[in-house]
């Protein structure tokens, strides 16, 4: 929804500020600022939710508070009753007004009531202190500088880089208070995670639910809820369809839900995920926008702005990330603002068949440190790459009620029989058609086609990450899954190892090259003997 | 809720509808059943969406908006579905362009808009539209409007919108200076459409500036072809911009009413309007300021005017 750019203590430097709001200025439509002798305070928004009136940064009626706010808070029609009963008068119909008021009426435990994805930040201009907050899964982005006893605090990496300090995450699920010239104390408030660390059936969690019957139940009212709330809007909603499970779902639900609603799909001309998707928007009648890409239309060039804009520190996640900008920048082009990605199915349902021989304890590990990571890799490409084009992505299967489900749910609902994510296909058995419930899972950038090429690339990301000034915050370094499967799917060794060996080394990056030049080699051979057949 | 696959099978796509649909929906009839329905939403005073929703979702089933309703691409549940999700969302003031009164006169407004645009949906729904500003602008089917005006071809007057800073406050200074000197009108996004609709505008001006009260500008047209990127950003700005769109295939124009007004020509230029409809030329909807007009897939598939060194004349 926006970017944050706020500077706080000491005497803020004004043209580092404008440079940081410029840096940000995708992420939004108009530019709304607040300045001070200690604090300058800007944001750069994209309307949504109340429009006209929801201004930024929003200051509290006796003007001691001000919020620079990032996200949608989904629930806040219900806050906002709450606070009314409580004697709170609104000026706006929008989120960001309740988020303040909700502060103001609870404190920092209003964080926990906030249903939705947020990253914001309230200065309390009477002390100069600065709050922190940031969602449970970490959908929305904040991150943190401090120089000469001044807070930077901002969106993205790259807002903060002209600060020329270490560059620090808010960490998921986590908030805090920076005192003047400090650095902010984080500590989690949301339990999410931390009941999911412990064992279904221990105390302190909620129990299992293993009778298949009631978990489907649930797992449907669940479903359409966190998608209803994301697409009570009217303005057209967008859902990126790969043709996979989870995103058939999602436009199954959302075309349900929502009359005005447009799929897109992103691939190379002729690849699997182009054939489901449009066989199944054109069975629901959804208008299908296709995005062709061919392999040879990536160059350095698109590689290095896939860098740029997405800020990534893992090889797969930058790749995908290669594919995604043309996608996010095509949906801008149409005018959409708004759209649905099924991204965390996998992680929640079991989509990865490669944790199927781990113990179910080490299996529920592995997938909690999958969704633990989520805000710095897959949430990351898609926040950075959707926001830098002005489009807002939701991503309805990590809404809590629904991530909160999925942890009470045992390793033997999520994959049995070899089938991944069995409970999901089982619950909307009788909502998609066969060829797509039963399609097996691909990861993105392998089915449409165009992994292979970006490879060819690899060598020279980390290069390009550094010449961004990215390192300020974290290296590029090798792909988490890959130690992970190495080390047998132990995630204890897997995390020790991650930790001594960075990058890959000269030698794996040249053996990797060799086999993606083989591939791209074999793919042109392939290309010109089936043209010359043709004449 | 519909969970639409779960017992409808895969296949639920209407056939296609040809443009020239053997037995057309009685428009006439439809026209008028909307004037009642919308009639009667006033005489009942109906200013809150509930009770608007709640009176649509028992008319619109009836038989004189099935035939019409039937006809368009997602057929009578989706299209009444859209219908009542607009209504559903509508907020007094919301719409710029047409519905910015408040309470009953503009949910009306918006009904009956929304309704007489299905015949537009019926016509051209099943057209792909173009989708972006740049598809428009190298689209080879659209003719651009400056050419035409420099070769002394258009009988109407059209504008750009103001894209710089200093244009808009030219624009600014000019209507408080001369508040009667153009329409009220931001101007068009992008000046391109059909040679057909530039062949029927001019075909209308002609006839205007003929029955109009001397000293009576020429015909001005506020809008033509529109990508579907810019509908949804004219729908963001709070105008009723509905989708799918015939201005979105060039096949709509935008012609300003209420200026003409202040010349005692807009009844002329209303009956001009209304008589095309009546002869089955065109869809004629009354937005307030400016009236749309889509034209019937027959007059643009059938014997074309003259415009010197376009493709296709």
């Amino acid at each position: 929804m926006c970017g944050i750019a706020l500077v706080a203590g000491g005497s803020p430097n004004r043209a580092l500020w404008r440079l940081m709001l410029e840096a940000l200025a995708p992420r939004g439509e108009v530019e709304e600022v607040t300045v001070g002798t200690s604090l300058l305070a800007g944001v750069q928004r994209l309307k949504i939710v109340d429009a006209a009136r929801s201004v930024q940064p929003w200051k509290s009626a006796d003007g001691r508070w001000l919020l620079c706010y990032n996200g949608e808070v989904y629930n806040y029609r219900s806050l906002r009753a709450e606070l009314e009963r409580l004697g709170c008068e609104f000026r706006t119909g929008g989120d960001t007004e309740v988020v303040l008021e909700a502060y103001a009426a609870w404190g920092e435990s209003a964080a926990r009531r906030l249903r939705g994805e947020f990253a914001f930040a309230i200065s309390d201009r009477a002390t100069g202190r600065v709050y922190l907050a940031r969602d449970p899964l970490g959908v929305k982005p904040l991150y943190w500088s401090l120089r000469d006893g001044c807070l930077y605090v901002a969106s993205e990496i790259k807002a903060l880089v002209p600060v020329g300090a270490p560059v620090a995450e808010v960490p998921a699920g986590c908030h805090g208070w920076a005192e003047p010239g400090t650095q902010p104390l984080l500590v989690p408030y949301s339990g999410l995670l931390a009941t999911g660390r412990r064992d279904p059936g221990q105390a302190g969690t909620s129990s299992v639910i293993d009778d298949p019957d009631e978990a489907m139940a649930l797992l449907r009212a669940a479903l359409l809820d966190a998608i209803r709330v994301r697409v009570s809007t009217d303005l057209t909603v967008g859902v990126i369809l790969s043709g996979g499970l989870d995103s058939s779902l999602l436009l199954a639900h959302v075309r349900a839900l929502h009359p005005d609603c447009v799929a897109f799909t992103v691939g190379a001309p002729g690849s699997q995920d182009l054939d489901y998707a449009s066989r199944l928007a054109a069975d629901l009648g959804v208008p299908h926008e296709v995005i062709e890409i061919l392999p040879r239309q990536i160059r350095l060039a698109e590689v290095r702005e896939a860098i740029r804009i997405s800020e990534l520190t893992e090889y797969g996640d930058i790749i995908n990330a290669v594919v995604s900008v043309p996608l996010f920048r095509r949906i801008a082009e149409t005018g959409v603002k708004v759209v649905l990605t099924g991204d965390g199915s996998d992680e929640l349902f079991g989509g990865y068949q490669m944790y199927g021989e781990a113990s179910d304890r080490q299996q529920r590990r592995l997938f909690l440190h999958k969704i633990a990571n989520l805000g710095r890799t897959e949430l990351q490409r898609i926040d950075r790459t959707a926001m830098g084009q002005g489009v807002e992505a939701r991503v309805p299967y990590l809404d809590p009620a629904l991530v909160e489900l999925a942890l009470r749910l045992p390793m033997s609902l999520k994959i049995r029989d070899g089938v991944e994510k069995w409970v999901l296909r089982q619950a909307f058995a009788g909502m998609l058609p066969d060829y797509l419930r039963l399609r097996p899972k691909n990861p993105m950038s392998y089915s449409s086609g165009l992994h292979e090429r970006a490879r060819m690339y690899k060598p020279l990301f980390a290069r390009i990450h550094r010449s961004l000034g990215y390192d300020l915050h974290q290296p590029v370094r090798r792909d988490f899954s890959i130690v992970l499967e190495r080390c047998g799917n132990d995630l204890d060794l897997a995390l020790a190892t991650a930790g001594l060996r960075g990058d890959y080394s000269l030698r794996e990056h040249a053996r990797d090259l060799a086999g993606a030049a083989k591939w791209n080699a074999a793919s042109l051979v392939g290309a010109v003997s089936a043209s010359a057949r043709s004449r | 809720m519909t969970l639409w696959l779960a017992d409808q099978g895969v296949a639920r796509s209407r056939p296609p509808v040809p443009d020239f649909a053997p037995c057309e929906p009685d428009f006439g009839s439809y026209r008028a059943a909307v004037g009642e329905l919308v009639a009667e939403l006033a005489q009942f005073g109906v200013c809150d969406n509930e009770s608007a929703e709640h009176i649509l979702s028992h008319r619109l089933g009836e038989g004189q908006f099935s035939d019409v309703l039937d006809a368009t691409p997602g057929g009578k549940d989706q299209t009444i579905t859209r219908l009542l999700f607009d209504v559903r969302n509508y907020e007094p003031g919301q719409h710029a362009n047409s519905t910015g009164r408040a309470g009953s006169d503009g949910l009306s407004a918006l009904v009956r808009i929304s309704m007489l645009a299905q015949i537009d949906v019926v016509w051209w729904g099943r057209k792909r539209g173009y989708l972006t500003d740049r598809e428009l602008l190298v689209a080879p089917d659209l003719i651009d409007l400056d050419e035409l005006s420099d070769e002394g071809q258009l009988r109407f007057r059209y504008r750009h919108q103001a894209e710089t800073l200093f244009g808009r406050a030219a624009r600014k200074a000019e209507r408080r200076t001369l508040p009667g000197r153009a329409p009220r009108t931001a101007g068009m996004w992008l000046a391109r459409t059909r040679p057909q609709a530039v062949t029927w505008l001019n075909q209308i001006a002609d006839e205007f500036a003929r029955l109009a009260p001397p000293g009576t500008p020429p015909l001005w047209v506020t809008s033509l072809a529109r990508s579907v990127a810019h509908q949804r950003r004219l729908k963001e700005l709070g105008y009723l911009a509905l989708l799918p769109s015939a201005h979105c295939v060039g096949y709509a124009a935008d012609v300003e009413m209420a200026w003409y007004r202040r010349f005692h020509a807009h009844r002329i230029l209303r009956g001009l309007l209304l008589d095309r409809q009546r002869a089955d030329e065109v869809n004629v909807i009354d937005e307030g300021q400016a009236w749309h007009v889509c034209f019937r897939p027959k007059v643009v598939h059938g014997p074309r005017g003259s415009l010197r060194g376009q493709p296709g004349y």
